[in-house]
């Protein structure tokens, strides 16, 4: 018999099945509390978790999370370190894999997350960078989950907060930003991820019940799609178990 | 040492009109919130605010009139949305925004802590943002061939802190999610403690020393509704009570009950 899942939650379980064992992950907020907390009780004890609060924790939240600062995050966390010491991290090159979110994406896997129109006279001011920016630059592999929407997925972003792949191909290499880039999209409608040498975005899969017709049209530009696109695998019994346990108001995956 | 303890009016006359205010803690952790209240009953304004994650006690303040200029990375509700008065008032160009990434403010925070004008560093290459802040340069790397950013030594007037316990000479203890806070006490010119607790003698090692800091302030529930580790949690109702409202038209309505409040 098929779960019964909502789309948050399959979005938080393909967002955790990102995380590999051992992994440094720069955590920061929102759905990624959520991912790392089922990644460390199902396919990856050995990952560890920084926040920019300073916070390093090894083992997952005793208790659910809304912010990263929340107490449960706290107890028994390896340290307390300050922002400095992980910003250290990220820049010495020791975080394996960092997350982020975007209210705009190019298919290079460009962000903004700062304004919407023009910087000077913009139409709205989002809330800015964060840590985006400097997680975007520094980490091993970037991890973006966010809306799928024609307005979000556009040709090109009002304002870069946060460099993807640049124009394509080795970008990064040439303009010498050290992190790997953008590994992959986890958007509501399917994830994606970013051709070897072009360095584009294409679907590798659609969420059950989307079609890859609506995920195009969805998208500003002419999406590329994989050969092989399918079905995003549904989570697990085991995975939505786990999952609930720690949003029991389901806050998050309503 | 000198006892530094005095009431939250006294502190408060610390901050004048025009200085960069910095707010220790961060987005909804830990933020002095009674010192936000009693600086909005007192009206200090044309404040640049120096958040490092701006969140509730900030959108307050901006939403009040108090604040010209905003120097921040972040400035929303995290997990509850937008702020609505950043939003709202930054969108219209009615606050001057000095954007930042949480790399910067730790740099620039780090080149006042080493009396430098600047920290280079890898962070903002390839971004817009060298295109909002013209006065951030470039600086070539005098051992190879690299160039980093030059991120500006960052120096506030005041700080103000949150700790959960303080002795009367401004020792204080934090209790984790630690952020710019030490930054913040030594980079600033004048430093106020409020803390849960004011004791004689702290049995615990201080994350902040009290050499640093000017005036130290008992306030309980100081930080609320925002979190103090490990003495009260979040109060996320009050946090989405807060954006509904705003939504809804009733900023001013809130900000009088939020300043009539005693606590």
């Amino acid at each position: 018999m098929p779960l019964n899942y909502t789309m948050p939650e399959l979005m938080v379980v393909a967002a955790s099945r990102e995380i590999c064992d051992g992994d440094v992950v720069f955590v920061g907020m929102r759905l990624p509390l959520l991912a790392f907390q089922l990644a460390k009780e199902t396919h990856a004890p050995n990952a560890v978790g920084l926040f920019e609060s300073g916070v390093l924790r090894a083992s997952p939240a005793p208790a659910p999370l809304f912010t990263m600062c929340d107490l449960p995050n706290l107890y028994q966390a390896i340290a307390c370190t300050e922002m400095q010491d992980v910003m250290a991290f990220l820049q010495a090159g020791h975080v394996t894999l960092g997350f982020i979110g975007g209210a705009q994406i190019d298919r290079y896997g460009n962000l903004n997350t700062s304004y919407i129109g023009d910087a000077a006279n913009p139409t709205t001011r989002l809330p800015g960078s964060g840590g985006a920016g400097d997680i975007a630059a520094h980490a091993g592999r970037l991890l973006i989950v966010m809306a799928h929407q024609r307005r979000r997925f556009v040709e090109r972003v009002d304002y870069i907060t946060s460099p993807g792949f640049g124009e394509g191909g080795n970008w990064r290499e040439r303009v010498g930003l050290r992190g790997g880039g953008p590994s992959a999209v986890i958007t509501t409608l399917g994830i994606l991820r970013f051709q070897e040498e072009s360095k584009e975005m294409y679907l590798v899969s659609y969420h059950p019940g989307v079609t890859v017709e609506e995920i195009k049209a969805n998208t500003g530009w002419d999406l590329l799609v994989a050969d092989d696109v399918c079905e995003t695998p549904p989570p697990t019994a085991e995975e939505l178990s786990i999952l609930r346990r720690h949003d029991p108001q389901r806050f998050w995956t309503k | 040492m000198i006892n530094k303890v005095t009431t939250l009016t006294e502190a408060v006359k610390l901050v004048r009109e025009g200085d960069t205010l910095a707010l220790g803690g961060m987005t909804l952790y830990r933020r002095p919130v009674a010192f936000v209240r009693e600086l909005i009953r007192q009206g200090t304004g044309d404040l640049t605010l120096l958040a490092f994650t701006a969140s509730f006690a900030s959108d307050l303040l901006v939403g009040a009139g108090l604040v010209s200029r905003v120097r921040s990375c972040y400035f929303g509700m995290e997990a509850f949305g937008l702020a609505p008065m950043f939003t709202k008032l930054a969108t219209a160009g009615e606050v001057k925004v000095i954007e930042e990434t949480e790399a910067s403010i730790a740099f620039g925070l780090r080149a006042t802590l080493a009396g430098v004008g600047f920290m280079p560093g890898q962070g903002w290459l390839e971004t817009d943002l060298l295109k909002v802040r013209p006065d951030v340069r470039l600086v070539d790397d005098p051992y190879s061939d690299r160039r980093y950013v030059a991120f500006p030594a960052i120096k506030p007037d005041v700080a103000v802190i949150h700790a959960r316990l303080a002795d009367p000479y401004g020792n204080a203890v934090l209790g984790g999610n630690l952020a710019v806070d030490w930054e913040l006490t030594m980079s600033s010119d004048r430093v106020i403690i409020t803390a849960e607790r004011v004791v004689d003698k702290l049995e615990e090692r201080a994350d902040i020393v009290g050499l640093r800091v000017t005036a130290v302030v008992e306030a309980p529930g100081g930080a609320k509704p925002t979190s103090c580790y490990p003495d009260y949690p979040l109060d996320s109702a009050e946090i989405l009570r807060y954006v509904e409202t705003c939504a809804g038209g009733g900023f001013a309505e809130y900000l009088t009950e939020f300043t009539n409040n005693s606590d």
